[in-house]
């Protein structure tokens, strides 16, 4: 089933400084949304208003052209959420982690997914950042959810993983809306097909490296 | 409920030993009102502390704070219950 989010000009506000500006967006199923942005320019807030962990000051949600309010975001399992930090329990083993997110033979998608195998009597805690990471998105993107946020994916893994999550991300594409953040900006827009950055609480929408220095959020050099 | 079960064992483990405190001066009735309240709020606080992050392993699954600290009330009022019943039967 195809679906539609639309994000729809979120402002807020912190001590009378605006972070976001009447920012909006829209992901449909099949589309890798990028967000690009400096420290510090609000992308982080946007994802923490969509989780109801920091309010807005003004903000529209629309699933499939149908109101919706943030606070039913997570009860009703619209978005799943990759946090930028570890989120898995530390001292539990991966094989005991599995069961908590997927019953019977729903378990098999992350047990027989690619590289999992040699994880699986691993405690989260000794897993490396790349498996980790790989393991969480592995975790995360199966869920049922129609949407998925991915805060920092790529961020300090080992390059075998990065190709690993990339090519996991294509795969899952057509079933999902999938919204991204990294600073690894070419392995996002590598995959992604639509693309903004964030500048003064706004959202611009760029589809190259040219225009992310446009933007300066990269060097022109 | 696999997940939740978890959230329940770590804020109750809190919860029980600050509940422990009162239990050793020998009110009975005080350590059951306080595990079903100050006990539990105790108990979210470590969580925050210490797993604040686990927070999204649970909203993925559904769960958002509120949900999570409303289950654990409800089933710590259930458990205290009959301790309470047999209390008032035998005193």
């Amino acid at each position: 089933m195809l679906h539609s989010l639309n994000i729809i000009e979120i402002v807020k506000t912190f001590k009378g400084r605006s972070v976001l500006d009447y920012v909006s967006f829209e992901c449909k199923t099949g589309e890798i949304l990028g967000i690009f942005g400096s420290n510090g320019s609000g992308k982080s807030t946007i994802l923490k208003i969509l989780l109801g962990e920091v309010k807005a000051n003004s903000l529209f949600v629309k699933l499939n052209n149908t109101s919706l309010s943030a606070k039913d975001i997570i009860p009703k399992k619209i978005i799943a959420y990759l946090p930028q930090y570890t989120f898995l329990p530390k001292g539990m083993k991966v094989k005991n982690i599995i069961p908590l997110y997927y019953k019977g033979n729903e378990q098999d998608k992350i047990f027989y997914a690619k590289g999992v195998h040699q994880m699986t009597n691993l405690r989260a805690s000794e897993l490396s950042m790349g498996q980790l990471r790989y393991l969480e998105i592995l975790l995360v993107c199966n869920l049922p959810h129609p949407f998925i946020i991915l805060d920092e994916p790529f961020s300090m893994i080992e390059p075998l993983y990065k190709e690993y999550i990339k090519e996991f991300l294509f795969s899952i594409k057509n079933n999902k809306g999938i919204i991204l953040t990294d600073h690894y900006y070419y392995y996002v827009l590598d995959i992604s097909n639509k693309n903004v950055v964030l500048k003064n609480g706004r959202t611009y929408p760029i589809s190259n490296k040219n225009e992310l220095q446009h933007f300066g959020y990269l060097p022109n050099n | 409920m696999k997940a939740f079960t978890r959230y329940y064992l770590i804020v109750n483990t809190i919860n029980i030993m600050f509940c422990l405190l009162t239990a050793i001066m020998g009110n009975i009735l005080w350590t059951l009102f306080l595990f079903c309240s100050v006990g539990i709020v105790i108990g979210i606080i470590g969580f925050n502390y210490y797993y604040k992050n686990e927070y999204y392993f649970y909203y993925n699954l559904g769960y958002t704070r509120g949900k999570l600290a409303r289950m654990v009330f409800i089933f710590n009022i259930i458990l205290t219950l009959p301790f309470l019943l047999l209390i008032l039967i035998f005193s």
